[in-house]
């Protein structure tokens, strides 16, 4: 009897371990496409984006702030300045190999909080640091590449036929742990900025999630 | 902000009635009503299913700001205890936090008065060396009579 139940909870682990969609290989002459679709998602060059930010936490309130944030694909840097909607400064750090809060206001003063959003940034901008352990196509036709990072997760970064994506980020127990959907408008959108989504959905799973509904007001290129 | 390429400018349209009633509407480019009436404090957001309610309006920073913004435009400069108030040349009022933690928040916060009479021409709050908010009030008029259906109600 033991062994019938130790053979269920196996079977049962398997079960939920295989959530990872299917990735069905293209052949060879794909291969430059489908890199460069994996790789749209992600702004080269230094830039200025300005989001306003629909936040649902936990238990479904709803709080509204502004998002500021300027990124160097380069040097994989980040600068993310959070403000109310009339403007005042209520978080403000830096991350450059390593974090620097600058200014921090409640609710947004914890060390974890500051860790977390720049988390959620460097996923949503840049290219997935690990290496490359599949790509193709998904069964609906739209491309995937899949990374695994150093610390054993998982993210599959998807781009369907509409030029809109997702980035899906994995436990390395395959639990969808991060979903991030990036929507581009048919033409350059409202910043004139062909390519930079219009709005930008990412949600937190598990019991204490959250999402963010980031919608661009503007889109600035830097020199470097 | 020094890092910004440009600064961000939001228009909008302030309505107040002493002692504490506001309504601070942002029109472009965020649509965004808060409203005080009765002790009661309340902000909405322009989304695309219509506006909707905020939570972040009960943040410690911005409950602190609307209340003294009520005070300001009442005149009353000196009444919040945690400033320092001082009156300079040019029509100007700083304002200076007493408490250290307090000026983790704001440095200062200046108020110039306009030329004329019980009107504020801007409000100018640091928060950091290199951060700040400014209000600029144009097109101001007075002793206008106010609904109080303005105060509490999106319209």
């Amino acid at each position: 009897m033991k062994r019938i139940c130790l053979l269920f909870i196996v079977c049962c682990l398997i079960i939920s371990c295989s959530s990872l969609p299917k990735v069905y290989q293209l052949g060879r002459s794909a291969t430059p496409e489908l890199y460069q679709k994996c790789s749209s998602p992600f702004p080269n060059g230094k830039w200025q984006f300005l989001h306003s930010i629909e936040a649902t936490m936990p238990g479904g309130k709803k709080g509204f702030i502004m998002g500021l944030t300027v990124i160097s694909a380069t040097d994989k840097s980040v600068r993310c300045v959070i403000m109310s909607i009339e403007g005042f400064v209520l978080f403000d750090a830096q991350y450059d190999h390593r974090l620097i809060i600058k200014r921090r206001v409640a609710p947004f003063d914890s060390e974890d909080f500051a860790k977390g959003l720049m988390k959620d940034i460097r996923l949503i901008f840049f290219k997935p640091p690990g290496p490359l352990i599949e790509s193709g196509v998904l069964k609906n036709g739209s491309f995937i590449c899949r990374h695994q990072s150093h610390d054993d997760r998982i993210v599959d970064i998807i781009v369907h036929s509409d030029h809109c994506w997702e980035i899906r980020q994995y436990t390395h127990d395959f639990r969808l742990f991060r979903t991030v959907k990036g929507y581009v408008a048919k033409n350059a959108g409202p910043t004139g900025q062909p390519g930079i989504p219009d709005r930008i959905e990412l949600t937190s799973h598990g019991s204490s999630g959250y999402t963010l509904v980031m919608n661009l007001v503007e889109a600035i290129p830097l020199t470097q | 902000m020094k890092i910004l390429t440009r600064p961000l400018v939001s228009e909008g349209v302030l309505y107040f009635q002493a002692p504490n009633s506001l309504r601070w509407e942002y029109i472009r480019p965020i649509r965004s009503i808060l409203l005080m009436h009765d002790g009661k404090t309340k902000r909405l957001v322009q989304r695309d299913e219509g506006l909707v309610e905020d939570a972040s309006v009960n943040f410690q920073s911005m409950h602190m700001v609307v209340q003294n913004i009520t005070q300001w435009l009442s005149g009353r400069f000196n009444m919040n205890p945690a400033f320092n108030a001082t009156l300079e040349p040019g029509h100007k009022i700083v304002l200076v936090p007493k408490e250290k933690s307090f000026a983790m928040l704001i440095k200062r916060i200046e108020i110039i008065l306009s030329d004329l009479p019980a009107i504020i021409k801007s409000v100018t709050i640091y928060e950091s060396q290199d951060s700040f908010t400014k209000l600029d009030f144009k097109n101001v008029t007075l002793n206008r009579t106010l609904e109080d259906s303005i105060f509490c109600k999106i319209q």
